[in-house]
């Protein structure tokens, strides 16, 4: 590979200080990037957002290390040393939960655009290593590495040189096997249809997973206390018996290596220590030389998008007859600019008659979803964990059945609020249309509402239906009231995420299952404004429920689903306006240059 | 009396502090292909969205086919078609479905955009992948739909915003043949494009928009006469022959970027090889 041409380093060969200089370059343009994604309007509320969200998942992350740190003294202590293993295990396993739940951090352009510039193989593959390696669950595997570590010397102050060691070399070999297996997984699923299939297989196998255990677990449905005690023992000791089976053949993967390297530093034979070490870094090596076959494939310029699939077909082109004949349009005569003024002039006046911009927008979201896998596992995801937890939270008998079906109706919502607080993202610039249509636009949110209502129409039937068939029919008095709260938050909810559509959109990456629904402040304010009226509505019932007025309860939640529908017609009515004035702030975001050179 | 197709009157546009555009006088006559040039950043694009309602101006008026933009922006809206710089397509839908779409959103009967959407589509010579999303479709074949969609309800008006960026050379032809079409057929056309041959070989008349503002407006033959009258009183300009006929970068050229010439450019970069 040739450098660059200029006078000053002409014919002369590529040094290390030039690609040290392009390393810093690149660092430098991830930096730049993240903090000029600041300067946008409504980062600001974003950034609070981040900031007040960050302490919570910090104080999560916090407490599962004490609990991993605490293990590790306690084994220490107690010569059980085994058991370190275990406890790297639990870690490995916890990484490859986050990845699947929360993915790879987005990497905000598309980094093998990197490939057009004068870097060497070997610079492009180290770029793309550590480029997404701060992955959540990469850091979450280094603080519980380094939990271990610190467990382990509080025990056995002599050990700590081994113990970080150890745990650096764990740590590493991890987040190099997860930033194999992503790039592994970013080739695979290239197409969208490859997307499409791979979401419905881990969809399917969850609800399988779900329904074995549901199915076959001795525990469910037995809420006893002693019992559930004698369950989790027998539990424990089972997987403790099957962990001893299999023991001999995991022994000799990393956590495996990991661990046996600390039972032989606890026994004073420092050469085992190091061979396992060493093993434990051999697999680093490979799961390297795996990621690095992969990129250095990327770097020779393959592209598998279906963009690249779709122009390398023969085109076929227009018949010359087609061409010869007379233009596909034309100019509307009278009669037809009449009969397209009387189809518009029929908006609002019915009450019951949707006009036809209405049902063209509702038909074409509706496709949208069905072809959108991501937002489609987002609305089933909450229905299995209900069909997961509704049973195990109460039975038919318990007292706390009351409260089965209104949370779980609470928790479905989860799934259907934010898809209002961004309502164009998905549309990206497809939504100046809107604008350039003649069409009001009070009619394009109240067709994006109405699918959203039908969303939760249809999860509130599936939750319904599960609450029913694990714990029985809900009272007509509980079922009433709770299906009032649910229009009336709904309502609420779409009020304001209607104008946060407008006033902080986020421009959503349909090839990113991953992307986030909406921008962080709306989410927050979201999920934040779900919680309140959850609260508020848990709040009564338990207030109904204290004074035994369950009786009360339906007329309670009708006056808020009232105060709800009176609020979202005026907002409703005043939207179109709304929009008009900031459709700046639409446009800047939903209208800037997609992040990736191939669209998806 | 002149018909005017599209007019605005003291449009501008800020941005905070910058002004965009100041102040612009527009006229362009029912039936030209009118054409808005202009070098990057000088207010092109964001006339073209405040002409079609994607922007709305800080102060101005805009009339298009004689109604006020600001005040009936629907029933100007109906009588107008778009392609707009991000081409506003939805990428989750077919391109039939799409043009399904544009059509009743628009307020064609289900027959006629039926028919309309199969007409285009072969014409467009996007009907032989009738599945594939337009996610997947190429720069080139996404153009070619925004165009189709522009034109599905038979619009008097057609704002085109480099129409022709990234669409083949036979798709081309196609298209610039189909916009003259409409032009013979009474149609007005507002086009804006860096590929001033394709301006010159199919604009009747010509704007240009610097630094926000208006610095020349005519047919051709009327900028070329005043470039040359300006060129032969500026006797020292060397690079352009005032007796030969001017092709539409030279004017171009003459009106937006002659203060420094290309000799001095050369001397900047003299470090290329």
């Amino acid at each position: 590979m040739t450098g660059p041409t200029s006078p000053q380093n002409s014919g002369s060969s590529w040094t290390l200080r030039q690609s040290r200089a392009q390393y810093t370059a690149v660092a430098w343009l991830r930096w730049r990037v993240f903090v000029n994604s600041f300067r946008r309007k409504g980062s600001t509320a974003d950034l609070i957002a981040i900031l007040v969200a960050a302490p919570i998942f910090g104080l999560i992350a916090l407490a599962v290390a004490g609990v991993t740190g605490y293990s590790a003294y306690a084994f220490t202590s107690d010569f059980e040393l085994n058991r370190i293993a275990w406890l790297l295990w639990g870690t490995f396993i916890l990484c490859q939960l986050l990845n699947i739940n929360i993915g790879q951090p987005g990497t905000v352009f598309d980094p093998t655009q990197l490939i057009r510039f004068p870097l060497r193989a070997r610079n492009y593959i180290i770029l793309r290593l550590f480029f997404g390696i701060l992955s959540p669950a990469n850091v979450m595997v280094a603080i519980l590495s380094l939990a271990i570590a610190i467990g382990m010397t509080v025990a056995e102050p002599w050990l700590w040189a081994y113990a970080f060691v150890a745990m650096a070399v764990f740590a590493i070999t991890n987040a190099i096997f997860t930033r194999m297996v992503f790039a592994w997984i970013d080739r695979w699923l290239a197409t969208r249809r490859a997307r499409e299939v791979f979401t419905a297989i881990i969809f399917t196998l969850s609800l399988v997973g779900q329904w074995v255990n549901v199915r076959f677990n001795p525990a469910y449905n037995h809420h006893h206390v002693q019992h559930g005690r004698i369950i989790t023992q027998q539990r424990f000791n089972a997987m403790s018996h099957a962990y001893q089976h299999v023991k001999p053949l995991v022994n000799f993967l990393p956590p495996g290596l990991t661990g046996d390297a600390m039972i032989s530093a606890a026994a004073h034979r420092p050469v085992w220590y190091l061979g396992y070490v060493v093993g434990c870094g051999v697999f680093g090596f490979f799961f390297f030389a795996v990621f690095a076959m992969r990129t250095r494939t990327e770097f020779r310029g393959e592209v598998f998008s279906d963009v690249a699939n779709a122009v390398s077909l023969p085109v076929k082109m227009a018949h010359s007859s087609t061409a010869a004949r007379e233009p596909a349009t034309r100019f509307d005569s009278p009669a037809e600019i009449a009969s397209t003024n009387a189809l518009f002039s029929d908006h609002g006046k019915g009450a019951l008659r949707l006009s036809p911009v209405v049902l063209a927008v509702f038909g074409k979201e509706l496709l949208a979803i069905r072809r959108n896998t991501g937002v489609f596992y987002a609305l089933i995801a909450p229905v299995v964990m209900v069909f997961l937890f509704a049973g195990r939270l109460a039975t038919r008998s318990s007292p706390n059945s009351i409260y089965i079906f209104p949370a779980s109706l609470a928790y479905a919502l989860v799934g259907i609020v934010p898809l209002a607080f961004n309502s164009f993202g998905l549309e990206g610039p497809g939504a100046q249309f809107y604008f350039l249509a003649p069409v009001r636009l009070r009619d394009i949110f109240l067709a994006k509402n109405l699918v959203n209502f039908l969303l939760a129409y249809a999860e509130t039937a599936a939750v319904l239906a599960i609450v029913t068939y694990l714990t029985g029919l809900p009272t007509l008095n509980i079922l009433v009231s709770s299906l009032l709260w649910a229009v009336g938050t709904l309502l609420i909810t779409t009020t304001i995420g209607n104008r946060r559509s407008v006033t902080a959109p986020k421009k959503i990456d349909p090839g990113r299952t991953s992307s986030k629904q909406a921008s962080p402040a709306s989410a927050f304010l979201g999920m934040g404004l779900l919680l309140l009226l959850a609260g508020f509505g848990m709040g009564i019932l338990t207030l109904a429920r204290h004074f035994d007025m369950l009786a009360v309860l339906p007329l309670a939640m009708l006056v808020f689903m009232l105060a709800s529908a009176s609020i979202y017609v005026t907002s409703l009515r005043s939207v179109g306006r709304f929009t008009l004035a900031h459709r700046d702030e639409l446009f800047e975001e939903l209208c800037k240059e997609a992040s990736s050179s191939v669209r998806r | 009396m002149t018909s005017f197709a599209i007019e605005a009157k003291s449009l501008s546009r800020r941005f905070n502090a910058f002004t965009a555009v100041d102040s612009i006088d527009l006229a362009v006559e029912t039936g030209q292909f009118f054409g808005f040039l202009g070098p990057n950043g000088a207010g092109k694009s964001t006339t073209i969205k405040m002409l079609t309602g994607l922007l709305a101006p800080t102060s101005g008026s805009i009339r298009i086919l004689g109604q006020d933009l600001i005040s009936n922006p629907v029933e100007v809206k109906r009588s107008i078609g778009v392609v707009p710089e991000g081409m506003a397509l939805f990428g989750k839908l077919t391109a039939s479905e799409y043009l399904h779409f544009v059509g009743r959103m628009y307020g064609l009967d289900k027959r006629t955009t039926a028919q309309r959407t199969e007409e285009l589509l072969e014409f467009m010579s996007l009907a032989d992948q009738p599945k594939k999303l337009i996610a997947d479709y190429s720069h080139g074949m996404g153009k070619k739909l925004a165009l189709a969609a522009a034109v599905i309800h038979g619009p008097k008006v057609l704002f085109l915003d480099e129409p022709f960026e990234g669409v083949d050379a036979i798709a081309a032809g196609t298209l610039k043949s189909m916009l003259q079409g409409m032009i013979a057929r009474g149609a007005t056309i507002f086009l804006t494009s860096h590929v001033l041959e394709i301006v010159e070989r199919l604009c009747t008349h010509i704007a240009i928009i610097d630094r926000g503002h208006i610095v020349a407006n005519g047919s051709l033959d009327e900028l070329r006469a005043g470039v040359r009258t300006r060129l032969r009183s500026e006797a020292e300009d060397q690079t352009i022959d005032p007796s030969a006929r001017l092709t539409l970068e030279e004017i171009f050229l003459s009106i937006v970027g002659t203060e420094r010439g290309p000799t001095e450019h050369e001397q900047e970069l003299a470090w290329l090889s």
